[in-house]
């Protein structure tokens, strides 16, 4: 299993007292984490500079609030951000319904018996990502938070601020869409 | 701490084709522009607070005194005056009310008269009102002739038998 980057508790602390290499750092370490969340929640198809925007923004509330960040609590830095980043962009997919969805048949693109192996693996990729766009957005937030970045049932309840059983439900059926709408492809 | 995502055998396969959904590089200026922004912010924030405190210190210190001084004249000054106005005052908010309000004579003679409900309720509630509003201003105070109402004596007279109709009113349904 990969292991997610953490910054160490020094540098951390420098953060905390505002100190510009430690703020660089900082964003360094969770940037592409951020940024892929956003873009996996958001898929904003041509508006990416929405996405710098709210991963901008996101650490500019991480900074903002990162005082009040126990160092010695039990949630890791990248939880904490991450929460962070999801409910920037459920706000933002409730605030904008005009978000162009993805909702076009992958038959349309390519049929999975005439391709080959690399058309194959497109048609895939392409079935993957509308799979997950097909996903209500509090669902498709459970499913990016446990799959890509490999958050635990009980941190993405308490990112969502939802029970760990609906966490459970939620993913389950996550998966068991996409499954549904990948599988003549894999 | 957390443990990483919890074990499912179910989507090992989903898992082994997650990473073909690739999403673009972050920008490279990005580093630099959240950094900028946040440098900006914390600028900001820093001289509203150095704003505020010079305020504080050269105009808010000495002309809190001033101010402070001209409330304690003010207030001094009419306290001097309240007691003689008192009674004035009183007689002129009297006037006024008995003027623009057709409290009185509701109050006497329509509130019996009220069949509805809601209707008697209210009447009862502005009779009350009323008898509160007249003990305050204590009506003895006006004069039996009700020049300083700047009524006949007969106004004032028959206003006051109405409150006393009122009075037993009140006291009856209490």
């Amino acid at each position: 299993m990969r292991v997610r980057s953490e910054i160490d508790l020094a540098t951390l602390v420098r953060a905390q007292r505002n100190e510009a290499a430690a703020c660089r750092a900082l964003v360094a370490t969770y940037e592409k984490a951020v940024f892929s969340l956003l873009w996996r929640m958001l898929n904003p198809k041509g508006k990416q500079e929405r996405v710098e925007d709210l991963a901008q923004e996101t650490f500019l509330r991480v900074f903002r609030s990162l005082k009040t960040f126990r160092v010695d609590g039990s949630a890791r830095l990248s939880t904490w951000i991450l929460t962070i980043a999801t409910r920037l962009a459920l706000n933002e997919l409730r605030k904008r319904e005009r978000w162009e969805w993805f909702r076009g048949d992958v038959h349309e693109f390519i049929a999975p018996e005439q391709a080959d192996e690399m058309t194959r693996q497109r048609a895939l990729a392409v079935a993957l990502e509308k799979a997950i766009h097909s996903l209500k957005p509090e669902f498709r937030a459970v499913f990016l938070l446990a799959e890509y970045h490999e958050l635990s049932h009980q941190e993405i309840a308490e990112a969502l601020s939802i029970r760990k059983g609906t966490v459970k439900s939620r993913l389950s059926r996550a998966r068991e869409q996409i499954n549904k709408q990948i599988q003549e492809f894999l | 701490m957390s443990t990483g995502p919890e074990p499912d055998k179910g989507c090992e396969e989903l898992r082994a084709v997650l990473p073909l959904y690739e999403v673009p590089e972050v920008p490279e200026t990005f580093q630099v522009d959240v950094l900028a922004a946040w440098e900006e912010e914390l600028a900001r924030s820093s001289s509203i607070r150095v704003g505020f405190w010079m305020f504080y210190q050269r105009w808010f210190v000495p002309f809190a005194w001033v101010a402070v001084t001209v409330v304690l004249l003010c207030g001094g000054r009419w306290m001097f005056f309240w007691g003689g106005q008192t009674e004035k005052v009183a007689s002129r908010t009297l006037h006024r009310h008995v003027r623009k309000r057709p409290l009185v004579s509701r109050a006497s003679s329509d509130v019996s008269m009220c069949q509805d409900v809601k209707e008697r309720k209210h009447c009862l509630q502005e009779a009350r009102q009323l008898r509160f509003f007249i003990q305050e201003v204590r009506l003895d105070s006006v004069g039996e002739d009700g020049a300083s109402l700047g009524r006949r004596p007969g106004t004032i007279e028959s206003f006051q038998q109405k409150m006393l109709s009122i009075h037993s009113f009140v006291d009856e349904t209490r």
